[in-house]
């Protein structure tokens, strides 16, 4: 059973709403903030006054799939998010530890829950369907994606798959405050942003083609390369791979990514999508956006290359992934 | 189509810690639910089903050391766990190939709280702490010291959490993605949850009264309840045995509300409607159902509504027990499956308790631990976000 | 009074984020619980907590909430008549 993407919409640094703001380049260099399109546009205005921006960019993008694909009955509804709604969640707890006996704004507490995403683009189609959050740090999206998948082999169609995490005041400060007392070689800059899908069952020329997705945990490096050299060879991934698209970011190559290019032929394209979408529990979303737009051959006009594909439009791209050396997943794709 | 049993479980709430304690309380109408006295809050007068020890004591007793420093989600889901996983009688080998799917929707909330107040006044914080906020970090912790090393998962859909779980762990096997999987949910109270509800006048100070028309509000309540399900395949191989079947589950969305239920509770008529589809049962070969009946005004005559659609006139024996654990939010589902589990074993009906005018828009709920026959349980939990699910649970 | 309820109208858009409104789009009788602001039960209790945050003032019971929040002129009145 082979699952597609019908159609795909992200918001992350890079432009990709078609309005005019270019990269979102923040001055402060620790994290990166995404670029966001004027929601008013996608989202009626007497929902939009409760929602924070996770919810705003889950939403945005939802709404973007249904106008491209012109679909809104949707098989099943699936969101993974790594922190929530965080935002809402700081604002409730600080309500709760300045003065817990005074009269308490219930609106950050209802809008917290980690399902608001899902939910939102339940109430604002009116879809019954199934509807699922997944918050299992850097496994959020994929557990999303694999129930998406396991709905396409139930026989679903039109199954709207998503990740979103939004950066907070706290995340950017502690994350600062980490980075600072704790170097190590899976911290990155600290980012944000979604990534929605619409998957079918339903072969249709042209589309992405997710052949596989793989989660994992590991004991240890050579328990890693295990695992890597077993997908490898289950796919024959020596030949015929145009492009992986890393987890990383360029000038700091993780080292089970490094790992993985080892296993690799040299010819191979490598890209990194953490250098455009930062670091965050979801961010494969983006990721899988990005590897979507460039099987689509739309390009991508930022420099995320270690390696720049000889292909301007490549046909089989490897996802690698990991959450700060844990939560891995590899991703393959083709067209 | 495969089957689905239960081959394990394990539960501690306000009732007790283990199957027996729950089962003992349910049908002698003890209720768990007392004022306020570990969490850290300053209105101590209301009423909570809370474990009546802190996070400490409770990881020293089961000498869980390594738990002592972590949120209480990880002490209270060890508890479960482990007793599921005796009861299921697994070994090393067969855990080590186990998934796991956890669902909790406050996480490591209560270290979090400590560490705002010190960011609030400005004090020295400890970061790794707050590495245990997110909703993922129990099910990983527990994953690892459980040795839980197959697929692994969290789900977070507000009330509904665990009751999602098991259905996800049901589809994988059904699906042939995994042979046995450990599913359920764990919320510990938190000072989050409890102004949250505060803050929405839903939660009655005093003992709630779910399906009486003078309900105020629900009690929150804390817990863990954990349930091994196995394929048949599975079971025979190692021998096991299987105390209950999965046999039907759905999840819809009322799509009417960020928290309130629709007045005529399309989504629990339809979560309701899909389980019963998807069990293949007549609507008369239901015998009891663990209705959500959290004791808010809205979700009771809602849910009694969405029953009286689905049933008619004919609405088995019903009851909530919310009365006795107060509102687990995201342990409600699992822990309630396990209370369904033990009106199965006792083939008896967990009495709704608190009682005095019943609601009339439906026939009032069971009061009594009466004896009756019953074969399939048809348990529900609601939540924000519309997030509507049922799980059919079988005899074998 | 007037002066109040201006006060009143800026303070509701504000806490109810209802974007891109101002005060004079909000009647002194309009219904504030009807189609036109869309406004809800969560809505409901914002107000509550906007009357005891900034004036101090205590509701008794839902009831006294659904006269109180009828329109701005009867939250003014409340107002005024408890201060």
């Amino acid at each position: 059973m082979s699952v597609y993407i019908k159609s795909s919409a992200v918001i992350s640094s890079f432009n990709s709403f078609g309005s005019d703001v270019e990269l979102n380049e923040s001055a402060d260099t620790s994290f990166i903030q995404a670029n966001e399109p004027p929601y008013s546009d996608y989202i009626p205005r007497n929902l939009i006054r409760r929602m924070s921006r996770v919810v705003k960019m889950s939403i945005a993008c939802s709404s973007k799939i249904k106008n491209d694909s012109g679909i809104s009955d949707y098989g099943a509804i699936l969101v993974g998010t790594g922190l929530g709604c965080v935002v809402d969640s700081e604002k409730f707890l600080i309500q709760v530890s300045e003065d817990e006996t005074s009269v308490l704004s219930p609106t950050p507490f209802i809008q917290s829950t980690h399902n608001t995403m899902a939910g939102q683009i339940a109430l604002l189609e009116t879809q019954h369907c199934e509807n699922m959050t997944y918050s299992n740090r850097g496994h959020s999206f994929e557990n999303a994606l694999m129930d998406g998948m396991m709905y396409i082999k139930e026989g679903r169609d039109n199954v709207l798959v998503g990740g979103s995490d939004e950066l907070s005041p706290i995340v950017k400060e502690l994350h600062q405050k980490l980075c600072l007392s704790k170097p190590s070689a899976f911290l990155k800059k600290v980012g944000e942003g979604a990534g929605f899908f619409l998957l079918s069952g339903v072969a249709e020329k042209g589309k992405t083609r997710i052949e596989d997705l793989l989660t994992f945990e590991v004991n240890g490096k050579d328990d890693f390369k295990n695992k890597l050299e077993k997908f490898i060879l289950k796919h024959d991934l020596h030949s015929g791979l145009d492009l992986v698209l890393l987890g990383a970011v360029k000038g700091k190559i993780d080292p089970f990514s490094q790992i993985l290019l080892s296993l690799l032929s040299d010819s191979i394209g490598v890209g990194t999508f953490k250098e455009v979408s930062g670091e965050f529990h979801t961010a494969s979303a983006v990721g899988l956006a990005l590897a979507d737009k460039l099987l689509q051959g739309e390009g991508f006009d930022h420099d995320i290359w270690v390696n720049r594909p000889e292909k301007t439009r490549p046909k089989k791209v490897l996802i690698y992934n990991n959450y700060l050396g844990h939560n891995h997943s590899l991703y393959l794709l083709s067209v | 189509m495969k089957k689905v049993y239960v081959s394990g479980v394990g539960i501690i709430s306000a009732l007790g810690v283990g199957v027996a304690e729950h089962a003992r309380k349910l049908f002698s109408k003890e209720t768990g639910i007392a004022p306020v006295s570990i969490l850290p809050t300053k209105h101590r007068a209301y009423h909570v089903g809370e474990i009546k020890k802190t996070t400490q004591d409770l990881a020293e007793s089961h000498r869980w050391a390594e738990f002592n420093d972590k949120s209480r989600n990880i002490v209270l889901g060890a508890y479960a766990l482990s007793e599921a996983i005796e009861s299921a009688e697994l070994n090393t080998d067969q855990l080590n190939e186990t998934g796991f799917i956890n669902a909790t929707t406050v996480g490591g909330m209560d270290k979090t709280e400590v560490i705002h107040g010190q960011l609030l006044a400005q004090e020295s914080v400890d970061l790794s702490t707050y590495l245990h906020h997110d909703c993922g970090d129990s099910g990983h912790a527990l994953g690892n010291h459980f040795g839980l090393n197959g697929f692994r998962s969290t789900i977070s859909t507000a009330c509904s959490s665990s009751t999602n779980s098991i259905m996800q762990g049901a589809r994988m096997i059904k699906l042939g993605i995994s042979e046995r999987m450990i599913v359920g949910g764990v919320d510990a109270l938190s000072l989050f949850t409890f102004n949250g509800f505060r803050s929405l006048q839903i939660l009655d100070p005093d003992w709630c009264k779910p399906f009486d028309m003078n309900r105020k509000g629900l009690n929150l309540g804390e817990g863990a309840a954990y349930l091994v399900l196995e394929s048949e395949e599975s079971l025979q191989e190692r021998n096991g045995k299987a105390l209950a079947e999965i046999s039907g589950y759905g999840n819809a969305n009322d799509a009417f509300h960020q928290t309130a239920s629709s007045e005529e509770g399309n989504g629990a008529y339809m979560a309701m409607n899909s389980a019963i589809e998807n069990s293949g049962l007549q609507l008369d070969q239901i015998d009891y159902v663990n209705a959500h009946g959290t004791a808010t005004p809205i979700n009771d005559s809602s849910e009694g509504n969405a029953l009286k659609r689905i049933f008619g006139t004919k609405i088995p024996p019903y009851s909530s027990t919310k009365a006795y654990t107060g509102h687990t939010l995201a342990a409600a589902g699992s822990v309630e499956a396990v209370i369904s589990i033990i009106a199965i074993r006792e083939q008896k009906v967990c009495p709704n308790l608190n009682l005095t005018a019943p609601i009339e828009s439906i026939n009032p709920p069971a009061q009594d631990a009466t004896k009756l026959s019953i074969k399939h349980v048809l348990s529900n939990s609601f939540g924000f976000g519309g997030n509507c699910s049922s799980v059919i649970i079988s005899a074998v | 009074m007037e002066e109040l309820k201006g006060k009143l109208k800026e303070e509701i858009i504000e806490i109810l984020n209802l974007e891109g409104m101002s005060p004079e789009d909000i009647g002194n009788d309009q219904t504030l619980f009807g189609p036109e602001l869309g406004l809800d039960s969560i809505d409901a209790l914002e107000l509550i907590v906007l009357l005891e945050k900034n004036y101090g003032l205590k509701l008794k019971s839902a009831e006294q909430g659904k006269e109180v929040f009828k329109s701005i002129d009867s939250m003014a009145q409340f107002i005024e008549a408890n201060k």
